[in-house]
């Protein structure tokens, strides 16, 4: 399978289910790749990784409104307790990464594993893994700011 | 009519809120949650539940793990796995520990429920 392909079904995961689980629309955006690096050192941010066929780290960072539409979307309305409102985040990304996991899976009869998410608030560092062999970034808007997302592939 | 119990162990509050809402009101009660595995396992032998729901992808050791411990212990226990990664290696990996029932993650209402009837049987 090419790093394309595991673009677009992330792309696809990310789009699809996103509007399944918090019935939101987001659009792809093209940006310049320097900018998004920058952009996922700082905010609420989201790392989940893969093992196994393919070894990949999905770095999410989200707006502030965005943030809080997910979070209060998937808690019926109203933002969790504060020490919850990780989790509420980190599911949202183990949903969206385990379907495009599975997909990629399934077509290549192989076993990748996903780790448990973690994240990341506006105050934490995050290493941005520029040594991988290939960096994506997918864009996306929505009616509550954007959503970036860094695929680093090894 | 009597009521089936359920203990959940997922570490997303998410989840175990939304099985929550699906499974009351449909003669199932949510007896317990359990945020890892161990804690999972402690909370099986104290409340020994009717039916176990399992997150696959969890800290500590996972839910395929905790099922084989659990499956040890109860070789009839009725367990149910649920997993955002639902391909078909993981579900033989379910199969091999002796469980036949994988529900991905985000799931739909009535599938969830068609599997708990399932697992009563």
């Amino acid at each position: 399978m090419t790093n394309n392909e595991v673009r677009e079904i992330f792309d696809a995961s990310f789009s699809d289910v996103t509007r399944k689980l918090v019935r939101l629309e987001v659009s792809k955006v093209k940006q310049p790749i320097e900018q998004d690096k920058n952009i996922l050192s700082q905010g609420v941010r989201g790392k989940i990784e893969t093992k196994g066929e393919v070894n990949l780290t999905v770095i999410c960072r989200f707006s502030e409104p965005l943030f809080r539409y997910i979070i209060e979307t998937m808690h019926g309305g109203t933002l969790p307790i504060e020490e919850e409102i990780p989790l509420y985040l980190n599911e949202y990304m183990n949903i969206i990464c385990g379907d495009a996991i599975s997909k990629i899976n399934n077509i290549t009869k192989s076993r990748s594993r996903l780790s448990v998410p973690s994240f990341y608030g506006d105050k934490d560092s995050l290493e941005i893994l520029t040594g991988k062999r290939s960096i994506f970034f997918l864009i996306y808007d929505t009616e509550y700011g954007k959503l970036h997302v860094g695929l680093f592939l090894d | 009519m009597s009521v089936t119990t359920i203990l959940v162990v997922d570490d997303s509050p998410f989840a175990s809120q939304q099985i929550k809402d699906v499974v009351e009101g449909n003669g199932y009660e949510v007896v317990g949650y359990a945020k890892n595995g161990e804690e999972g396992i402690s909370m099986y032998d104290e409340l020994k539940p009717d039916i176990t729901i399992l997150d696959i992808i969890m800290p500590g050791i996972d839910g395929l793990e905790t099922a084989e411990i659990i499956l040890k212990k109860d070789p009839k226990a009725r367990i149910m796995m649920l997993s955002s990664l639902c391909d078909s290696g993981t579900l033989e990996e379910v199969k091999s520990i002796g469980l036949k029932y994988l529900v991905p993650k985000p799931w739909e209402d009535d599938l969830l429920l068609a599997t708990l009837e399932l697992l009563k049987k």
